[in-house]
């Protein structure tokens, strides 16, 4: 049983001069060594629910807000972000918009400045954080001269140096290339195995993270529909078609032509349950393997 | 012309012997140049000013550019010239108007060499040394840090607006003014849009989690920046002294254009010559 690292009870957040709830009765309980996927359409309430973990909601923006919110049992609902920033890292989508130093250096150095950590402290916090992220070449550089995968990873560097168990990250690869996307999420998976951080990630393109994230939340309109382990949700009705990934969507859809054709044995038609629901390409493979359809 | 001007107060990070010069230090020296530099009415302290920072531009690799500016500002120091020589009702008007450009020519090194030479961080740094507030501080630096953000962005707005078939240069100034709203309410807007999600970030960083901030670089004096800020006091009070006793300046100091090459005289006699030519 691995501890709970966040649990929301009944969240409801209602921004001022909104006429409808961003979120409506949101619990979910997070573990420790969870990598949370949080799915949903745009607009959906995917950022308000990831602001209330980290206190900018409702100690930042305004509004009505109900429920309660405990990061490691203790209670958060009147701290604001700063004093929260030891608990939680926080890595915006905009990569530009949250950097506001003018090198990469002093830009990690910001949060441990904010807090009062001595000047030599400060230092080897530094080497060890490019040093874990990789950005040495880039530590004396302006961030606004490196790529848009490297400011991320700077803000990243940034949002752990007070080293909180938990990472928050909104959409962070929405401004990068494919090939920075997938060395962020590498990285993240790296910091979730060997440096036990609890990661919840919001991301529209679900294909990449597959292979790291070991749950996944679905939230719809404000609600959470349904959350668990991938396969629980990717199974599950609550889910819609236009969300899921390659994978389990080409089982569906041969699930459905297999009744309409003949030419499929009805051995290999059984296997088309939901409970053999593959994630990822290798899990297709390894169904087809079984079945003798599929061969190398 | 608009980014030309913004280039003028570019840093640039290089390994001058300016730079290394402490910005408290370079914060006096253009205290002490522009308080000199607007007391003096004489024509040939001025002159002496202007030749002894023309070295200094040299030291921070800050001629070219500070010649680019003058090159824009050529209108507007003749215009100065003009205006001053042809309505001053004063005993030597040219003299005034060629002391007012010389003013603005040397401001402009100055605050050039100031700016060229002292980055944005350590003038927050200097900031907080003079015991002002961390925030303000930081809104100073971040202010500068934004400036080529932005401009790349309202770049972008405009080659939309204009893909959109928006007119920026057509018409009479007037015209071309109103031609610019539809550009300003989507720059204000992804300006609002931005400082908002960057107060979510600072905050999420721990903004103001303590009083007693530190810092990963703070500024340190060095010799040759008490030797700096002595020669600029010594400067100061040699000028202080002049002003207080009222001493008169030597007479090769009170030189002025004589009234026969006055810009008034020097126009009429123009005058006459082209009238003259029509006349015959």
């Amino acid at each position: 049983m691995s501890k709970k690292a966040v649990s929301l009870k009944q969240v409801t957040f209602k921004y001022k001069n909104s006429t409808k709830f961003a979120i409506t009765n949101v619990s979910l309980e997070i573990n420790a060594d969870d990598f949370l996927l949080l799915v949903g359409y745009s607009g959906s309430g995917k950022s308000t629910l990831l602001k209330t973990i980290n206190g900018l909601i409702p100690n930042f923006y305004a509004g009505t807000f109900g429920g309660s919110i405990k990061i490691n049992g203790e209670d958060i609902i009147d701290k604001n972000p700063a004093q929260l920033a030891k608990q939680v890292g926080f890595v915006f989508q905009n990569p530009e918009n949250q950097i506001s130093n003018l090198t990469v250096e002093k830009e990690i150095a910001f949060p441990l400045e904010n807090f009062g950590v001595p000047r030599n402290e400060i230092i080897t916090r530094i080497d060890e954080l490019v040093e874990l992220l990789g950005i040495e070449r880039i530590r004396y550089k302006s961030p606004f001269s490196i790529s848009g995968g490297e400011q991320q990873l700077t803000a990243i560097a940034a949002a752990l140096a007070l080293d909180p168990p938990m990472l928050i990250l909104d959409e962070v690869t929405a401004h990068l290339s494919p090939n920075s996307a997938n060395d962020l999420l590498k990285i993240l998976f790296k910091l979730n195995q060997e440096h036990d951080k609890t990661i919840i990630l919001s991301e529209h393109r679900l294909d990449r993270c597959l292979n790291y994230v070991n749950k996944i939340a679905y939230i719809e309109q404000g609600k959470l529909k349904i959350s668990g382990s991938l396969k629980e949700v990717l199974s599950s009705k609550e889910y819609p078609e236009n969300l899921l990934p390659k994978v389990p969507r080409l089982f569906y859809e041969l699930a459905r032509k297999s009744n309409d054709f003949n030419n499929f044995s009805s051995k290999f038609r059984k296997s088309f349950n939901v409970e053999n629901l593959p994630i990822t390409i290798s899990d297709f493979k390894k169904l087809m393997q079984i079945e003798g359809e599929y061969h190398d | 012309m608009s980014s030309k001007i913004l280039e003028y107060f570019d840093y640039e990070s290089d390994k001058s012997i300016l730079h290394q010069v402490d910005p408290r230090g370079k914060a006096l020296f253009v205290v002490v140049i522009t308080c000199i530099t607007i007391l003096f009415r004489e024509l040939v302290p001025l002159l002496l000013i202007l030749g002894a920072i023309i070295p200094l531009t040299f030291l921070a690799h800050f001629f070219k550019k500070w010649m680019r500016t003058i090159l824009i500002l050529l209108p507007l120091i003749l215009l100065i010239i003009i205006i001053n020589a042809l309505l001053l009702k004063v005993e030597y008007p040219t003299t005034i108007g060629i002391i007012m450009a010389l003013r603005l020519i040397i401001l402009t090194a100055v605050y050039g060499l100031f700016f060229q030479t002292v980055s944005p961080d350590d003038i927050s740094q200097m900031l907080i040394k003079f015991r002002l507030p961390f925030t303000f501080a930081w809104a100073i630096s971040t202010a500068y840090r934004f400036i080529p953000t932005l401009a790349n962005e309202t770049n972008i707005i405009m080659a939309a607006q204009k893909s959109r078939g928006l007119q920026i240069d057509r018409g009479n100034i007037f015209k071309r003014a109103r031609n610019m709203v539809p550009l300003l309410i989507p720059i204000f807007a992804s300006a609002m849009r931005r400082s908002w999600q960057l107060a979510e970030a600072i905050e999420s960083r721990g903004w103001n989690a303590t009083k007693n901030r530190t810092y990963l670089y703070s500024l340190k004096m060095k010799w040759w920046d008490y030797l700096v800020i002595l020669v600029c006091l010594a400067i100061f009070g040699l000028f202080l002294f002049l002003v207080i006793t009222q001493v008169d300046l030597p007479i090769w100091m009170q030189l002025y254009i004589p009234s026969k090459y006055e810009l008034k005289e020097l126009f009429k006699a123009a005058w006459d010559w082209i009238k003259g030519l029509f006349t015959k």
